[in-house]
């Protein structure tokens, strides 16, 4: 594909183009290649831009150009196209205020044929309005087309020279409209104008009822010369009728309007080719009275035509433009509401009924409801429309409004505060970074905070009994680091050093006959330590797996080899990053860790084996490190909390609160440790990000964030491929780097043997370690939160 | 924020300044910040001034301060031929303590002499004291400023063992920007809760177009033009951009066009490349700029 230099990839630019929309529209909008778009949006093959209102897809290359900045300008007018629409309210079309207007009295008749059950959205109902409906759509899309590229062009001045370039090579290879019978000839000569997008001053003043805007000089060539004489007047209305929605004023609704009118000059005639004698009889009399009885929806009374009219054939797309359905995207946003509005009922426990579905829906869709519980709303969240619509309908009927008070609440809540976060239901939204696209996608998950709740403190205790020696052990390695922070402390009476201005002060005070303070020493400080920390505790399933370990003294040959290095640190299996990260702050005096024994690197990451004697699962080993880890926190005084995650799908992210910064290590808080156990997934990004809330709202200095974990990040719908682990890395890659830039210090702790692969990207560099053998964690936990937090 | 911070000035370091205007400060109202300066004025209650960088906090102060001052002059409180600074600001910064602001002595031959310093300057004239980003100060500060801005309205003078009591005219008002250092630093709560709060944001996009059109001389168009990428710059705030562009910059961005370069270039150099280090953003801005723009 890439053969020729000036070749543009979708891939190379999603991410610009992306912030561009975003830019355009503040909207969140994905960029992403038209192969990947949804089956149903797709209409005239998959090269064709369009967009599903939260993804706009383009092309996955384009080479039509010689140079690379024509094919790229030829990228973003597609993509400011699309944009567009947004930006300048195509979707917000609203079949209730258009069917207010009066020209819509002459489809009376017609709407009276429309199936009120059907589900529909408000561009559905309002093609079908016409009995031509092919029809309309073609005059609708060149009228509301011409209206947004009006728009793009005089909001952007700058981008309107690319537009132009990009629709006039549109042009070519277009139908002569003379060549078309018709109907399907003034059609095209619309759809040429619409592309123009120029219109001829003069002529307009002639035959324009009301005064309009013009948005450019006379261009002489855009009066489409292939239509023969006689249809010119006619031509001429619809050129009107069209230039009034160029207008910064005009709205989808304006479009809406003059689409009805042109439908209704165009419907009088009847599709017969040029030729036809009908001709001649059919433009007679558009004269200026004729017209006004035509600008009111009164078709004029004709002769029948001689000839046999052609089928109307739809209108050739316009490639640039693409093939957006905007009754698609009125659906998917209405969809995109309901599920909202089903997760933040479910949050509330309340049921979902009719009434809340109906007052939701009324804002975009049309759609008739019936009684539908959650869960199946849920469950269709994932289908394709049209199997939504077929759930939606076959649920018409019976249904008992109960609540609606209540639920009327929720769902002003739902739809109104979309981004905003319900604190008092403890759901929390995040961005999950998505690197197949290069962005974020905005509030993707749910996460929800539960506080878990134990019954027994038994095994907390039992662990500091057992762990007497090296919970005394850290406390005192922790009180000599002390001395060693950096932190100055000023306005002393006694100190190691003077300060100097304060001393100057003293002086100055003492010459003006003062008191001089005393206190102008300074020392490093003891009691200044600013620190808040968090343990994030992975509690995924597979920390229920036993871990087997063979005895130390049986260690005189490491099972795996290579581990020459890691005995000089005991319980390490460093490389050169991890080795840093953990002994940074210390001097090599100092470095070998509380308790170290030296011994061979020895261990297993041995799964499914039944319990051995003394065996112990990932689970218990990480509940000892933090049972040692907070005892000789509360010695310290630092900041500390536990937080545990799991979860099980983007929706269903679970933080599970064991104790808060506020919380003291109380009773309650030991019952907690004793309670964790594992659960499901392991989906880290949003457990990362929620944890780095909590650190930013302490206020300490200094921040860190310390993750313990026994795999790579993993849930089932943690990216597309559920087989690859790239997109949940990635993620968690980018959810400590925001942590890092936030400046928290981060550090992942890991039992997981294979970290080393995939780890130091994840981590940013060296700031992780891989336990070689799980059953240290205890003792080497204390040493990781030394070495970060000095 | 920083042009004026630090200036040598008779061998002392100033980083206060104290404001005489020659003639009315320009300010375009956005919504109802006059009559709320206006009333808490009048009933002496301190304010806060919340919001990002370079959206005009400044500058509104200015024009209260220079407002309120006229006012007085013409009701004859005040006398037109000795007025004093109606406004001395002052631009925090990490290693500012109390004894910057309340004064210190200094050296003068064998003599030591007090300098007041902004704080005491303007609680003995009169002058509305504006702390900008009071959050960066060393936190000693918050001593001076709990009695001043509550009914007592005392400044403590500790080295020389005075309360005084601040004059009828003064007003402490300060400035906090929630966004960039919020991980970093937030403004007490014993501090909030003493100042009614105003939001300030850039302003919409036609109220910009004009300040952009007075401060810096660009033709109509063009400053339209610079508000609608402001506008559309800020919504990149979501996507990686830490703070949106300030109406100071779109300011020099059109002073760029009023010097003769290039609108495209102008952006790029005052907007595009000012506000991100992302290479992506920064392409992102340059394209929106190049729709915006015809050159
Ligand atoms: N409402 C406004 N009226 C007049 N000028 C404004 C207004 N808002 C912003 N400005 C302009 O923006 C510049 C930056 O504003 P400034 O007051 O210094 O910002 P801040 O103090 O919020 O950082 C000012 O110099 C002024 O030219
Ligand atoms: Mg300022």
């Amino acid at each position: 594909m890439d053969k020729s230099p000036p070749t543009v990839r979708l891939a190379e630019v999603s991410r610009l183009l992306q912030l561009y929309c975003a830019a355009a529209t503040g909207k969140p909008l994905r960029i992403r290649s038209t192969e990947e778009a949804p089956r149903e949006f797709v209409r005239e093959g998959h090269h064709l831009p369009l967009t599903d209102g939260k993804t706009i897809y383009l092309p996955n290359f384009i080479e039509k150009h010689l140079s690379r900045e024509e094919n790229f300008a030829e990228y973003k007018v597609y993509a400011a196209h699309q944009a567009g629409y947004i930006e300048f309210g195509t979707f917000e079309l609203d079949i209730d205020v258009v069917i207010d207007h009066p020209v819509f009295s002459a489809f009376e008749e017609q709407a009276a044929t429309v199936d009120p059950e059907a589900i529909v959205s408000h561009y559905d109902l309002f093609f079908m309005l016409f009995k031509e409906s092919q029809l309309a759509r073609d005059i609708f899309f060149a009228i509301e087309d011409g209206r947004v590229d009006y728009r793009l062009r005089e909001m952007y001045r700058g981008l309107a020279a690319d537009m132009e370039k990009v629709a006039r090579a549109s042009l070519e290879g277009r139908a002569v409209a003379g060549s078309l019978p018709l109907r399907e000839a003034l059609v095209e000569a619309l759809t040429r104008l619409s592309i123009t997008g120029k219109i001829d001053e003069s002529f307009l003043e002639k035959f324009m009822v009301v005064p309009m805007r013009m948005n450019s000089h006379l261009q002489r060539e855009e009066i489409d010369e292939s239509l023969p004489e006689k249809l010119l007047p006619l031509y001429r209305r619809i050129c009107g009728l069209f230039a009034r929605v160029l207008s910064h004023s005009a709205t989808v609704t304006d479009s809406a309007v003059a689409t009805a009118r042109v439908y209704l000059l165009l419907g009088s005639l009847p599709n017969v080719s040029f030729g036809s004698p009908f001709l001649d009889s059919a433009t007679r009399g558009t004269g200026h009275a004729e017209s006004e009885r035509m600008q009111h929806g009164i078709p004029a009374g004709r002769g029948v035509p001689e000839s046999e009219p052609l089928p109307y054939r739809a209108s050739q797309p316009v490639a640039f433009r693409g093939q957006t359905r905007p009754e698609l995207v009125q659906l998917e946003n209405a969809i995109e509401l309901l599920k909202e509005a089903v997760v933040t009922q479910e949050d509330s426990g309340a049921a979902l009924t009719h009434d809340l579905l109906e007052m939701l829906l009324k804002r975009v869709v049309k759609i008739k409801i019936s009684q539908m519980t959650a869960k199946e709303l849920a469950e269709t969240s994932g289908l394709f429309i049209t199997d939504l619509r077929g759930v939606l309908q076959e649920k018409i009927g019976e249904l008992s409004p109960d609540a609606r008070k209540r639920l009327a609440k929720l769902l002003d809540r739902a739809s109104v505060a979309k981004g905003k976060t319900e604190d008092s239901s403890r759901v929390f939204f995040y961005d999950e970074w998505d690197y197949l696209s290069g962005d974020y996608r905005p509030r993707w998950c749910r996460l929800r905070e539960i506080s878990l709740e134990g019954e027994s403190s038994a095994i907390v205790s039992q662990i500091q009994k057992e762990q007497a020696a090296l919970i005394a052990a850290v406390r005192r390695s922790f009180q000599r680091i002390r001395p060693e922070m950096l932190r100055k402390v000023k306005r002393l009476r006694s100190g190691e050093e003077i300060e100097l201005n304060d001393a100057i002060e003293a002086v100055l005070d003492r010459r003006a006959g003062l008191t001089p303070s005393e206190r102008v020493y300074q020392k490093r400080d003891r009691r200044m330590r600013d620190v808040a920390t968090v343990f994030l505790l992975d509690l995924s399933a597979s920390t229920d797996e036993w871990i087997v370990e063979e005895p130390l003294h049986e260690s005189g040959g490491p099972r795996h080899g290579g581990a020459s290095r890691s005995a000089l640190f005991g319980y390490f299996s460093l490389d050169a990053g991890s080795e840093r990260a953990a002994m940074r702050g210390n001097t090599p005096a100092n470095s070998p860790p509380n308790g170290a024994t030296p011994g061979g690197a020895v261990s297993s990451g041995a799964r499914d084996f039944s319990p051995p004697d003394r065996a112990m699962r990932v689970i218990d080993i990480e509940r000892e490190a933090l049972v040692v880890m907070a005892e000789a926190l509360e010695s310290l005084g630092d900041m500390y909390a536990i937080y545990g995650f799991s979860g099980y799908g983007r929706e269903n992210v679970e933080f599970f609160v064991i104790k808060d910064f506020s919380e003291k290590f109380s009773e309650r808080a030991r019952r907690r440790i004793g309670a964790i156990k594992p659960q499901k997934s392991t989906r880290m990004g949003p457990a990362i990000r929620h944890a780095m809330q909590k650190l930013v709202a302490t206020d300490c200095r200094l921040k860190a964030l310390i993750l313990l974990s026994d795999g790579y990040p993993q849930d089932y719908d943690y990216g597309p491929d559920r087989t690859s682990r790239d997109y949940g890395l990635h993620d968690t890659t980018v959810a400590l780097r925001e942590a890092r830039k936030k400046k928290v210090h981060t550090f992942c702790v890991t039992v997981d043997q294979a970290g080393n692969d995939y780890l130091r990207a994840m981590c940013g560099g060296e700031n992780y370690l891989v336990v070689k053998r799980p059953s240290a964690l205890p003792k080497i936990l204390p040493r990781v939160y030394r070495g970060l937090t000095i | 924020m920083a042009e004026k911070d630090v200036e040598k000035f008779g061998g002392v370091e100033r980083f206060f300044e104290e404001h005489f205007f020659a003639e009315e400060p320009y300010y375009l109202p956005i919504r109802d910040e006059v009559e709320i300066f206006r009333a808490a004025f009048l009933m002496r209650l301190p304010l806060l001034l919340k919001g990002p960088t370079g959206c005009g906090k400044t500058r509104f102060v200015e024009y209260m301060a220079y407002t309120l001052q006229q006012e007085r002059i013409r009701q004859g409180h005040e006398s037109q031929d000795e007025v004093s600074s109606p406004l001395i600001t002052v631009a925090c910064h990490e290693d500012l303590s109390a004894s910057d602001l309340v004064g210190r002595y200094l050296l003068k031959g064998e003599e030591t002499v007090w300098i007041d310093g902004p704080l005491t300057r303007a609680v003995k004239v009169g002058a509305i004291c504006y702390l900008d980003e009071i959050v960066e100060a060393r936190k000693d500060t918050t001593v001076l400023i709990h009695p001043l801005a509550d009914y007592r309205r005392i400044l403590p003078v500790e080295k020389k063992g005075q309360m005084i009591q601040a004059h009828e005219n003064f007003l402490l008002v300060i400035s906090y920007n929630p966004g960039y250092q919020s991980s970093l630093k937030n403004l007490k709560h014993s501090t909030r809760q003493r100042f009614i709060a105003i939001d300030f944001d850039y302003p919409p996009r036609e109220a910009e177009a004009r300040i952009i059109a007075h401060e810096s001389g660009v033709d109509a168009r063009a400053s339209e033009e610079l508000a609608l990428l402001g506008e559309k710059v800020r919504r990149l705030r979501d996507h990686g951009l830490e703070e949106g562009v300030s109406t100071r910059l779109l300011i020099y961005a059109g002073k760029l066009m009023v010097s003769g370069i290039a609108s495209r270039r102008a952006c790029e150099l005052a907007v595009a490349k000012a506000i991100t280090d992302d290479h992506e953003i920064e392409r992102a801005v340059e394209e929106m700029i190049r729709s915006i723009f015809e050159k």
